[in-house]
């Protein structure tokens, strides 16, 4: 079974819980689902990696926003912005269509960057261009991308090895 | 006021503080690319600020867990379209190069053979 099956059934599992109640409310769901959760990660090896994991970059991502939009928000209220914009290319470890998607969006919702497009540079590696709005050393800004966010969504995706 | 009142009034203007600030950007700041950063990425945080304090406001389950899921699908769709239009804007637009101080993308060969 991959993870998304396992998932479904734990989603199956917490509407069950929530439908056996007195009353059907989120919060019952909510309870049949963590129920479920820990029942299946004891089943399955590596599913509680892998679910922990999602929630730990959405934890890191809604934290590194937060930051983020300080700094922009201190760019545009300083009273002359000192900008220093350019395009970086990345070059890209993750392979699949799911991966790319995520970290382009991922590096589009954090503030002072936005992915613009995939293509192929001229060696022809494959890299992801973005847009710094303070962009300092354009090495610095690839090894903080790839050390930040590819690092940590492969770590998800190709961690969590299911039985 | 109580402790719950306090942090809705919290939320609404750290909301608030974000939209304001996305607005001044969009005004004040030199190029599109510039301007796509104020304005795409300040408000998110704006508005999911602002959403949650509404949630905290009608203290209702339901209405809390269709404010979480709004905010899932902001942060799922707005990305796309801030990539696509500063995409629009780099491929045909009229971008102030004299703003850009490093710009790799000149180098890229896949819009000229266009493979995947």
């Amino acid at each position: 079974m991959n993870t998304r099956n396992i998932f479904l059934m734990n989603l199956i599992l917490g509407v069950v819980w929530g439908a056996l109640q007195e009353n059907i409310t989120a919060s019952g769901f909510l309870t049949g689902f963590v129920l479920g959760f820990l029942v299946l990660s004891v089943i399955y090896r590596g599913y509680a990696g892998t679910i922990l994991g999602i929630f730990g970059y959405i934890i890191f991502m809604v934290w590194s926003i937060i930051v983020a939009s300080f700094q922009v928000a201190g760019y545009v209220l300083s009273p002359q912005p000192k900008l220093d914009q350019g395009i970086v290319e990345v070059p890209l470890d993750v392979r699949s269509d799911l991966e790319t998607a995520i970290l382009a969006s991922s590096i589009t919702l954090t503030p002072g960057t936005i992915s613009i497009h995939v293509g192929r540079n001229q060696d022809g590696e494959r890299v992801l261009y973005v847009h710094n709005l303070v962009m300092g050393d354009p090495d610095e800004v690839r090894r903080t991308i790839k050390r930040e966010f590819e690092r940590r969504i492969l770590r998800v995706t190709r961690g969590g090895v299911i039985v | 006021m109580t402790l719950g009142e306090i942090s809705i009034v919290l939320l609404s203007a750290f909301g608030v503080f974000f939209m304001l600030v996305s607005a001044i950007g969009i005004v004040r700041l030199p190029d599109v690319f510039s301007r796509m950063h104020a304005g795409g990425k300040a408000s998110t945080v704006g508005i999911s600020a602002m959403l949650l304090a509404a949630g905290f406001y009608f203290f209702d389950e339901f209405l809390f867990y269709r404010m979480l899921l709004l905010i899932a699908l902001l942060f799922a769709t707005l990305p796309i379209a801030t990539s696509a239009m500063s995409r629009a804007a780099y491929l045909t637009g009229p971008i102030k190069r004299k703003h850009l101080n490093h710009d790799d993308m000149a180098n890229d060969i896949s819009r000229k053979q266009p493979t995947g």
